[in-house]
């Protein structure tokens, strides 16, 4: 009787396939104009999505004020998603991220001092979350980023979390810019060779 | 620089490590190199993978409200940029827009709204430098639209909260519960009504989804043979809405007020259901 309802899709487990699909047909649909889709989409990534904002800004309000306004964002731009060009997580991260960056270059370092009530415990997940939050992922993440080696791990993190240059972890870390250069590009390789097999359906 | 200089900085640009001024020149390279922006794309992916190393955690119960009251007032992009989307699909040769990815999701959006423009770039094979000061162009828009967007959404809330509080303190304003009818008993609303200035507004709570085409449509009912018609309006995904409304003069004398199912667009007189209804003295 009314317009269909992707967000039912949702309540059961997906595979990354099924997700991955479900989660295109909803940035389609919100390309659309349909609220009902950008609020799957929000029940779907709020948790991941705010996990990571907060990671970067270590602030509850600034992260929420992120996350508001990324949502915001994807209403708007939803329509530019291409399945061509990548999956909706990492459009959607990828999106998360640098507007998180992005504020916390505005705020300064001034502000990164921040709400250590932060240091959240881990959430309860219901089944119905299950894959959007992608737990099996999550554990394939964390050990690949364990076995890496602690200089190139530390350059990822300081790139990707604190938004850092490779110039500012070199001056950060008091080390030669071109041996950042070199753990970056030889971590980003590693990473993405331990990932490989385990996330080719998901990344 | 070469190709293969551009490739191995390709992994620290999908990071967002380089400097601005290198990242400029990636993305220069990225336009015209289809296998570098193969790259980029499995590199992004490998990065976002550290997204998931992150504790999940749950926001504030009320930001999703907020998030879907706030999107209400946007309108999607027109739908102009929909169809130039889908001409590309169709196999019309990609835009250069397209083909420029930089870090920010945003970035590959925007990008298309100058779609038209790189296109025309592409074939008249003009200079490079051109493309250049339309990369520049894209971030002072970007940057631009950031700021303009955070200003409009703030102003919006600030004078929908002076509206509301203007509205519900007006001398002569009159609040008045509607409840669900057989057809949605979940359902409810509050309505306030100032007779003397027309001015009223509707909060709905539980009303389920208009079927497509369909839309609610308030009522002021002074003379119950001739309800006079009200603002139009759509639920939220949880059934909510707020309706602000302008009461003509022949409906600022009513004391019944009720909310039906009409075609989208509205009727001069009710057609459909009544979902919402006040009491009736």
């Amino acid at each position: 009787m009314c317009r269909p309802h992707l967000t039912f899709v949702a309540a059961e487990a997906l595979t990354p396939d099924e997700a991955q699909t479900l989660d295109s047909k909803l940035l389609h649909a919100v390309a659309r104009g349909d609220e009902a889709a950008l609020a799957s989409l929000y029940d779907r990534y709020r948790l991941i999505l705010f996990g990571l904002i907060l990671r970067i800004l270590h602030s509850r309000p600034e992260a929420e004020d992120i996350l508001q306004d990324v949502f915001i964002q994807v209403w708007k731009t939803a329509g530019s998603f291409d399945d061509a060009r990548g999956r909706p997580f990492t459009w959607l991260v990828t999106l998360a991220r640098s507007r998180a960056i992005d504020r916390l270059r505005a705020l300064g370092s001034r502000q990164r001092v921040a709400d250590e009530s932060v240091q959240a415990a881990p959430e309860s997940i219901s089944d119905s979350e299950a894959d959007a939050l992608q737990s099996e992922q999550r554990g394939v993440v964390r050990a690949a980023l364990r076995e890496l080696p602690a200089e190139q791990r530390e350059a990822l993190v300081l790139a990707y979390f604190e938004g850092l240059t490779q110039t500012e972890i070199a001056a950060r870390l008091n080390a030669p810019l071109g041996t950042v250069k070199t753990r970056m590009r030889s971590g980003m390789i590693k990473l993405r060779e331990l990932l490989g097999e385990k996330m080719k359906d998901f990344l | 620089m070469t190709h293969e200089e551009y490739r191995e900085m390709l992994a620290a640009y999908a990071l967002g490590a380089l400097e601005a001024a290198e990242a400029r020149s990636i993305e220069e390279h990225l336009a015209s190199c289809d296998d570098c922006r193969a790259e980029v794309a499995e590199w992004r992916a490998t990065a976002s993978a550290l997204a998931l190393s992150t504790e999940l955690v749950e926001p504030g119960a009320q930001l999703r409200s907020r998030i879907l009251e706030s999107v209400r007032s946007i309108p999607q992009p027109s739908s102009e940029q929909r169809a130039s989307a889908s001409a590309a699909k169709d196999g019309e040769p990609k835009r250069a827009s397209n083909v420029i990815q930089m870090p920010q999701a945003v970035r590959w959006s925007t990008g298309q709204k100058f779609g038209a423009i790189a296109a025309s770039v592409a074939i008249l094979a003009l200079s490079a430098s051109l493309l250049i000061l339309w990369n520049r162009l894209n971030d002072l828009q970007r940057q631009y639209e950031r700021e303009h967007t955070a200003v409009e959404v703030l102003a919006k809330q600030v004078s929908e909260e002076r509206e509301i509080r203007e509205m519900l303190t007006a001398p002569g304003a009159q609040m008045t519960r509607l409840s669900g009818t057989n057809a949605a008993q979940q359902a409810s609303a509050k309505l306030a009504f100032d007779p003397q200035t027309g001015r009223a507004m509707l909060f709905a709570y539980n009303l389920p989804p208009a079927p497509a085409g369909k839309a609610y449509q308030l009522w002021y009912i002074a003379d119950l043979a001739h309800p006079v018609p009200g603002g139009v309006f759509n639920t939220d995904a949880r059934g909510g809405a707020v309706l602000r409304d302008q009461v003509p003069a022949e409906g600022r004398s009513a004391s019944v007020f009720a909310v039906t199912l009409e075609p989208q667009g509205g009727t001069s007189a009710p057609t459909g259901d009544k979902y919402l209804l006040s009491p009736i003295s």
